[in-house]
């Protein structure tokens, strides 16, 4: 049932781009040579930070103690919190990030308000000019 | 889409557009796993700026090798864990669901 439950097709599509692109950074820096053993766990490393570590063995104890029942549903806003929080990611690759999520999603988005709440937001304060207008 | 877009944000567009393409190629090579078409993948891939010629063939194998493309039921063997980075009187609080008794 948790296997089932994994949405299959979209993570294995993201695990992809990732890895190709792990190895795209890899290459850039190491032109030529073969891979040592070594270098395919950094470059698998790297592809699991790319997938924001969206996989089990990144849980912690937010996600499997008595905090997973209020937590289970934000798995994704939690490792990116982590990410953006943490020191893996150098300052220019959090910067851009955050502007790849203004783009896309604006800067409620960007800046970690959730889509809902935001929207709820600006339903209210539109409810209240329309209201003042009314008046 | 969401996860896409970290990609291309901590890697950046460059490197992200490249491995998208690669990932494109990947989906194409299940379909046919023959030695002459993997090539034409390859040629492909390198038209559009994944790396030199040969570059996405060693990809693909090493992805093939590392497992990490299969989803659910895999294991990560990794030792660089740091379960544990709460450990007050917060943090037994946190895991007390898991506690085998």
């Amino acid at each position: 049932m948790q296997d089932k439950g994994s949405l299959e097709l979209e993570k294995k599509s993201v695990r992809l781009g990732a890895w190709y692109t792990a190895y795209r950074e890899f290459r850039e820096i190491h032109p030529t040579g073969a891979v040592t053993n070594t270098q395919r766990a950094e470059i698998l490393n790297r592809a699991d930070l790319l997938t924001a570590n969206m996989s089990r063995a990144s849980n912690s104890q937010l996600h499997t103690g008595v905090a997973s029942l209020t937590t289970q549903f934000l798995t994704y806003q939690l490792r990116t919190t982590e990410l953006m929080l943490g020191n893996r990611l150098t300052t220019g690759a959090k910067l851009r990030m955050a502007a790849v999520y203004a783009g896309l999603y604006g800067m409620p988005g960007a800046l970690g308000l959730t889509r809902s709440s935001s929207v709820r937001f600006f339903q209210r304060s539109s409810d209240r000019s329309w209201l003042c207008h009314g008046q | 889409m969401n996860t896409y877009a970290s990609i291309v944000g901590i890697a950046g567009f460059k490197h992200g557009a490249g491995g998208t393409f690669g990932a494109l190629m990947h989906g194409w090579a299940n379909i046919n796993r023959g030695e002459e078409f993997l090539k034409v993948l390859d040629q492909r891939a390198t038209t559009m700026g994944f790396g030199k010629a040969g570059d996405w063939l060693e990809a693909n194998r090493l992805l093939r090798e590392t497992g990490f493309e299969h989803v659910a039921g895999e294991y990560a063997m990794r030792d660089n864990l740091q379960h544990k980075f709460i450990g007050n009187d917060w943090g037994e609080f946190l895991k007390c669901r898991t506690r085998v008794l």
